[in-house]
């Protein structure tokens, strides 16, 4: 899903706005061909002004995951770096941590840590 | 570009309170002007629609030095707010309809219903929230391309608080060309609606950039941490605000890049518990 950035975090609005599309191109909710919603439609679903959606896109243009087509929009390019095993993974991690009824606020934690050491 | 100061210096007396600054405000933006009291926003504002003359430096509004003619396009709304205490709201909006040839009655109207202005009774007895909303309403109503807000929100509750950002976010969005400037020291509020911005203090501007570029520009690190290239900014606790272009520690908030600029990298622990 597509939703408002948090203006709040450090992180780069625009960054925030890539990793919302590569997610959702991993997630397989956005396939090789699909065209992206105009700028302005998206600049109020991300509640951020055109220009920083326009950088966004700009980016990921430049990573290769989307490509723009002049006077019609932008369109999902197939050759992506994302790779959709990824969610697979994830999947079967996820399970067998809820099996040892840990929960998200926990996951989320764990993964934070283990990510910064290995 | 909407407006463009260039090198400006304003004394009063003998206090320096604009010392040589420049910044530019592109069209479109929701431009923040941040600092503590005293810093010299408001003197800032007020040298912009020309209420007071620089000693030295340039301003410029739309491309062109201030005129009658380019003030037709720029409203303001002073920290004070409405100070004629015999005008009622219907006075202010009888003046300010004759006063700007782009007024749409259609945009008061809808301010007026949406906050159940009383036009008849006299402004000075408003509460401060309305008369912020109605201030709002007659520099929106007004067609400006540059409006000037100084301490929007400040002592208002929070309800009136998040409508006036709404408002304000809502007339750049959904309109061409338009630019607002809002002087204010609510770091969290700017956030939300600002694009771009400039910290001032002591009549400096220490920095100017968009929200989304300085947050790219720098790096908060551990005071342990070994010290990566660029310059340190200043000291937030137990932390280093730092300007790098290298990819180390985190990417700082708006409010930690703010307060890394005022503070600088003085530190002030006079509790510190000394271990011997």
């Amino acid at each position: 899903m597509l939703t408002s950035v948090d203006k709040h975090k450090g992180l780069p609005v625009y960054i925030q706005i890539m990793n919302m599309i590569k997610k959702e191109v991993m997630l397989g909710n956005l396939k090789d061909g699909d065209q992206l919603p105009p700028v302005r439609e998206l600049s109020k679903v991300f509640d951020v002004n055109t220009n920083t959606v326009m950088r966004a896109f700009e980016k990921l243009g430049n990573e290769g995951l989307i490509e723009a087509q002049h006077g019609v929009g932008y369109f999902i390019h197939s050759t992506s770096s994302v790779d959709p095993m990824v969610i697979e993974e994830t999947k079967k991690y996820i399970q067998d941590l809820k099996k040892k009824n840990i929960d998200l606020p926990m996951t989320k934690m764990l993964i934070e840590e283990v990510w910064k050491k290995v | 570009m909407s407006v463009s100061i260039k090198n400006l210096t304003k004394r009063f007396g003998s206090k320096r309170v604009l010392n040589d600054i420049s910044i530019e405000i592109k069209s479109g933006e929701i431009f923040a002007l941040i600092g503590p009291n005293g810093a010299g926003k408001t003197t800032t504002l007020r040298t912009i629609f020309g209420e007071i003359k620089p000693e030295a430096g340039e301003v410029n509004v739309f491309g062109k030095s201030l005129s009658s003619k380019v003030k037709e396009k720029m409203t303001v709304m002073p920290e004070e707010r409405l100070t004629f205490s015999r005008f009622s709201g219907e006075d202010y909006h009888d003046l300010w309809s004759k006063l700007y040839p782009g007024w749409n009655e259609k945009i008061f109207s809808s301010f007026a219903n949406h906050f159940n202005f009383n036009l008849e009774d006299k402004v000075a007895t408003y509460s401060m929230g309305m008369k912020t909303l109605l201030n709002l309403a007659l520099c929106m109503s007004a067609s400006s391309d540059l409006i000037l807000l100084d301490e929007p929100t400040q002592n208002l509750d929070p309800v009136i608080r998040s409508e006036i950002l709404k408002v304000i976010k809502n007339y750049i969005e959904d309109q061409e060309n338009k630019t607002i400037v809002i002087s204010s020291h609510e770091i969290y509020e700017l956030e939300e609606v600002a694009t771009s911005f400039a910290i001032i203090k002591e009549g400096e501007i220490l920095y100017a950039d968009t929200i989304d570029r300085s947050k790219e520009k720098h790096r908060i690190i551990n005071s342990g941490e070994k010290i990566p290239a660029g310059e340190v900014v200043g000291i937030i606790e137990n932390e280093t605000l730092i300007r790098t272009n290298e990819d180390v520690g985190r990417y700082p908030n708006f409010k930690e890049i703010v307060l890394g600029y005022l503070q600088g990298k003085k530190e002030f622990i006079p509790f510190q518990k000394r271990i011997i």
